[in-house]
């Protein structure tokens, strides 16, 4: 069954197998994604979590013209993008207590520590260090592109804004990304 | 714009460690999703609940607080119903001396007892000019009488006219003059005797 007919199903006659299929098949690319853009694991799943709730709760406003990936999809982002700017507000508070004034701060992520030491986790490290310094908005279209492989049309769709949009969102945000990891990609 | 970028990133994006769901993520989710169907909280408990009450509290004390400050400022300035208005001068000179407004009265009363007098007195005049007409009414009743000629009419009018000197002759008028024939005039002296021959019995 497709992911749309598992949610009519689910719309229809309320069958909870059908949301719990769903469920496993999204839950692992939401996470990616919400983790991605937040950089933080426990923060991530909280969203993830919070999102499936959200489309069991709402599952009526769920059209069928749309794809479910995309109408999860712009769910997970909307709830990501309310906690970035929440997360945001409170290390604006807390860190600027401490530091000096106009210093940036980066929150320190516990899952990727930087005395990890294999060279692929270390790059991994250092491209999400990269992601989190770009815009929310160039993060959001760079990780659904290059991240999720999604198409332009689907984050179009996702993020409600025009393809023309997407692809310059994508570019400058990958011109940035490139400008942060200049020390790893010199060639 | 994709080939300035290097390929190699795009490769280590796409090659990203995936990141996937904790072993129970389905556990926390469902008792999620059944906490939240339990809690449906009404409109009216979601208004009253602590954390909104206490800032509204506090915002409605804040503004009383404010009120009875403005209020309490307010009544150090004088209040513009209870301050006297303002005095012209010379009304004040006038107040204050007593002798000098019963002065002015009797002074007033003066004048206009002798503007009375004077009125009084070409009243009178008026009236003395006015008996002479009277007289002459007298003559105007002559005049209608029937037997009076139109001769005697017109120099009886002419009397009347010098007497009460009003200057204004029968020709000044602007009357339609018409120049009769003997015989017309006498056609219409023979039209007044029936005329008056027809009235007279049936006056009797």
């Amino acid at each position: 069954m497709t992911d749309e007919e598992l949610i009519l199903e689910f719309q229809k006659s309320n069958d909870q197998r059908a949301f719990e299929i769903l469920v496993e098949r999204f839950k692992n690319p939401l996470i990616n994604f919400v983790f991605r853009f937040l950089g933080d694991y426990e923060t991530c799943v909280d969203v993830v979590q919070d999102t499936f709730v959200k489309a069991y709760r709402s599952k009526d406003s769920y059209s069928s013209v749309a794809k479910f990936s995309t109408w999860i999809y712009t769910i997970a982002g909307n709830l990501a993008r309310s906690e970035y700017r929440r997360r945001k507000r409170n290390s604006f508070f807390s860190i600027n207590n401490y530091g000096e004034e106009g210093e940036n701060y980066d929150i320190p992520d516990n899952k990727l520590r930087p005395d990890v030491k294999a060279d692929s986790k270390f790059k991994a490290q250092k491209i999400q260090e990269a992601l989190m310094k770009l815009k929310d908005v160039y993060r959001e279209a760079v990780i659904l592109r290059d991240i999720q492989g999604l198409s332009y049309e689907e984050i179009a769709e996702i993020l409600k804004i025009e393809e023309g949009t997407v692809k310059s969102r994508i570019n400058r945000g990958r011109a940035q990304l490139q400008k942060y990891l200049k020390n790893i990609y010199r060639d | 714009m994709e080939e300035n970028i290097n390929k190699k990133l795009l490769d280590d994006l796409r090659n990203l460690p995936k990141v996937s769901a904790p072993e129970n993520f389905d556990e926390v989710l469902w008792e999620k999703i059944y906490s939240t169907e339990e809690k449906k909280i009404s409109f009216w408990q979601k208004i009253f609940t602590t954390n909104k009450l206490i800032p509204a509290a506090a915002t409605f004390a804040a503004v009383i607080i404010i009120f009875f400050l403005i209020r309490s400022n307010n009544n150090e300035y004088e209040d513009p119903f209870m301050i006297e208005p303002p005095v012209r001068e010379d009304i004040i000179t006038v107040s204050t001396d007593d002798v000098g407004v019963s002065n002015m009265i009797e002074q007033k009363q003066k004048i206009e007892q002798q503007e009375l007098r004077t009125n009084e007195s070409e009243r009178s005049g008026l009236k003395k000019e006015s008996a002479k007409p009277e007289k002459d009414s007298s003559l105007k009743d002559n005049l209608t009488e029937p037997s009076m000629a139109p001769e005697t009419l017109s120099k009886s009018a002419s009397a009347v006219n010098d007497d009460v000197q009003f200057g204004i002759d029968k020709e000044e008028l602007n009357f339609l003059k018409r120049n009769l024939s003997e015989q017309k005039k006498q056609e219409i002296l023979e039209l007044k005797r029936k005329i008056k021959a027809s009235e007279t019995p049936k006056a009797e």
